[in-house]
């Protein structure tokens, strides 16, 4: 009965202890599967929102991490390597970050960050390294550092259960999850920030190169305006050098200056023609004072414009030719025989008063 | 999104990532001016020489950038691309006197499209005046063409064509050392003078075809 | 032009006046020639005047025809005047290297007809009552 009892008992112990190990084995499962799921779930977040700010960071993983560790306290620090001051911190629990950069502090941390895989630090030993620790510290912290690209930039850490409890593995192992996802984040941010940058340059580069365009666009519009003016100033040049003036009834006037190429000479026949028609003149005299050089191609030009005059049925007289023009004609050979030609305008003029009155008379004596 | 577009684009994106591609497209279109729904000639190696510079200065790889420069080429090269506004052809079969008028009153229409100066529109339309009673005196019938030139340097062009016999002493007319009694010969000369070009070919089996052109500025 | 049309013309005083409008063939020149020629024969004619108002475009045909008609009027005693040629068509005409010679040119009909009588052969004094005086 005994030996039977004691067998009993030293089975019914074994049974407890397995089933013990079974309950610890279950709720390390169920811890794990939920750290897995939560680890998902944080991923995910990382994933989706992208984030650049490397606070940001350190405030989403640490209350992250904390609600699922349901702890009260908890902080991501980012520090500088070599003073060990906390450069980026997101915290939980705490009122205020500064509780976390206090004198003494960087021992605690670099502590801490001499590990690369998570660890629990018992409050005596915390408060070793950091006499002047917070309250919330008092019991110990489960804490892992950061690296990023097998660089150590920082660390993790958590203290106080709500429940009361101690951490446990799992905590641990969720701890070094956590600390590999935040190292993602970092890495993802930098890349992140990197393609802005270069995006943010090639955006520079394409408005610069907009606004080149534009002004480019801009210099051509200005150049096309103002060969617009000069092509305007130069017709009303041009017709300034060549006006067509009624000298008297009947008698028009057509004083050229300067140099008559092909364009202009076209030019100074359509309006002087067109003139003719409108003004029913029956005289026209082209007065060359104006003109210094005339070589054959000019001669031409002009003898052309008082053939065409005719052909209208008005009279040409041409005038002002100057002796080194005369001269000129002579030596080329161009005949203007049949051209009546006179010294200056006012002789011009006298001849077709001249001719008119004879007309006149003409007339009268038909009559 | 025209095919040329889609195509330029793909071709684009063997050395550049969309977005730089994109943006390497939309500058070139802004520096060269060019509209790859109406393309000209001209425009494709324009918008080419832009793209280029792009392609340079975000390349990375210069082996996808020659691979990227080439397909552009092929794709951009001259000829490629279709004509946007087509030459504006008119053709007037000579067959009488009155087709003279016609062919002469198209002609001057032409002209006044195109912006030609009044001057120049009764020259012209004198010169096919003198090139169609040619082919009716001569030739008894034939053609003529008239064409809007809209593409390089504007003008109008003239050609007439016939089977007639030929116009055998063409060089002694238009060096002015013959006169038909009936004033081919200066019709001929007057026309050459009146307009920017002149270009004759004549045999005795082949008829003849004369082309003259007059341009806007 | 229709084998029936004719370039009319129109006798005023002792001037024959001829209006040439839009296109000449080569039929309707020779007809004009043959009307002109046998109006002056018919006599009483002094001058001819060819108005060209209505002409817009004239190339080495007509102005050929025009300028031959002058001369024949000419050899037969008859002066000959164009009038009212539009200036682009003077200026084309110059352009090409063709005139019309002999035959002279007035601005407008009336301009034409002025310039005839008072060119004209004058009558010998004291015959017809036309002289001065």
């Amino acid at each position: 009965m005994t030996l039977d009892n004691k067998g009993n008992d030293s089975a019914r112990d074994e049974r407890q202890r397995l089933r013990d190990r079974i309950a610890d084995l279950e709720l390390s499962l169920k811890r794990t599967t939920e750290g897995l799921q939560f680890q998902q779930m944080i991923m995910k977040t990382f994933t989706s929102l992208a984030l650049t700010d490397k606070g940001a960071i350190c405030d989403t993983i640490i209350s992250l991490v904390a609600s699922h560790l349901e702890v009260a306290h908890g902080g991501a620090m980012l520090l500088d390597m070599e003073s060990g001051s906390v450069v980026v911190a997101g915290q939980q629990g705490f009122s205020q970050p500064r509780e976390l950069d206090g004198a003494g502090a960087g021992r605690l941390w670099a502590s801490v960050m001499e590990e690369r895989i998570a660890r629990i630090i018992p409050g005596a030993e915390v408060a070793r390294l950091w006499p002047g620790r917070p309250q919330a510290l008092a019991g110990g912290v489960a804490a892992v550092a950061i690296d990023v690209r097998e660089r150590t930039v920082g660390l993790l850490f958590v203290a106080q259960k709500r429940s009361g409890d101690d951490f446990v593995a799992e905590d641990l192992h969720f701890m070094n999850t956590a600390s590999g996802i935040a190292a993602m984040a970092l890495t993802s941010a930098e890349a992140i920030t990197a393609q802005q940058e270069l995006f943010r340059d090639v955006e520079t580069q394409a408005a610069q190169a907009q606004r080149e365009a534009q002004e480019k666009e801009k210099a051509l519009k200005e150049l096309d305006q103002k060969l617009e003016i000069i092509g305007r100033q130069q017709l009303a040049i041009q017709e300034l050098s060549t006006p067509i003036l009624q000298l008297w009834d009947n008698v028009l006037a057509l004083p050229v200056i300067g140099v008559v190429d092909s364009k202009r000479s076209a030019d100074i026949m359509e309006r002087l023609l067109s003139e003719i028609t409108i003004k029913q003149s029956r005289f026209v005299i082209l007065d060359i004072t104006g003109v210094e050089v005339v070589d054959t191609k000019t001669a031409d030009h002009f003898i052309k414009v008082i053939k065409a005059a005719e052909l209208l049925g008005t009279r040409c007289i041409l005038t002002g030719i100057r002796p080194a023009v005369a001269q000129t004609l002579v030596e080329i050979g161009v005949d203007l025989s049949s051209i009546i030609t006179l010294r200056n305008l006012q002789d011009g003029l006298r001849e077709c008063l001249r001719q008119m009155a004879e007309h006149e008379e003409a007339a009268r004596a038909v009559r | 999104m025209s095919q040329l577009e889609t195509e330029v684009l793909g071709a684009l994106r063997v050395a550049l990532s969309d977005i730089i591609a994109k943006s390497v497209y939309q500058l070139g279109l802004s520096w060269s001016k060019v509209d790859t729904h109406r393309m000209g000639p001209g425009d494709g190696s324009r918008l080419l020489a832009e793209l280029e510079k792009g392609i340079r200065i975000y390349a990375r790889d210069p082996a996808k950038r020659d691979a990227c420069v080439r397909r552009l080429t092929e794709l951009l090269k001259d000829g490629a691309a279709p004509r946007a506004e087509p030459d504006r052809r008119l053709v007037v079969s000579v067959d009488e006197e009155s087709d003279i008028v016609t062919a002469r009153g198209m002609g001057r229409d032409l002209c006044r499209e195109l912006g030609f100066s009044m001057s120049v529109q009764v020259k012209v339309a004198t010169a096919i005046s003198e090139l169609a009673r040619n082919i009716v005196q001569y030739a008894g019938r034939g053609r003529i063409t008239i064409t809007a030139l809209l593409n390089g340097r504007r003008g109008i062009e003239i050609t007439a064509y016939d089977e007639g016999p030929g116009i055998p002493n063409m060089d002694e007319i238009l060096n002015r050392k013959y006169r038909s009694t009936r004033g081919m010969g200066m019709g001929l000369v007057g026309t050459r003078n009146l307009m920017d070009e002149f270009e004759v070919r004549t045999g005795p089996r082949e008829g003849t075809v004369i082309r003259v052109r007059k341009y806007l500025s | 032009m229709t084998e029936t049309f004719r370039i009319p013309i129109i006798k005023l005083k002792d001037n024959l006046i001829v209006s040439i409008q839009g296109s000449l063939g080569d039929r309707l020149v020779i007809q004009l020639k043959e009307d002109i020629t046998s109006a002056i024969e018919r006599g009483g004619v002094r001058g001819l005047v060819i108005d060209l108002s209505g002409i817009d475009v004239m190339d080495s045909f007509i102005s050929r025809a025009i300028r031959d008609i002058g001369l024949v009027a000419r050899l037969m005693g008859v002066r000959a005047v164009i009038s009212g040629m539009e200036p682009m068509v003077a200026m084309t005409l110059v352009e090409m290297g063709m005139g019309l010679e002999s035959v002279k040119a007035a601005l407008n009909l009336e301009a034409a007809l002025d310039m005839l009588a008072r060119d004209a052969p004058r009558p010998l004094e004291g015959f017809g009552g036309k002289g001065r005086g």
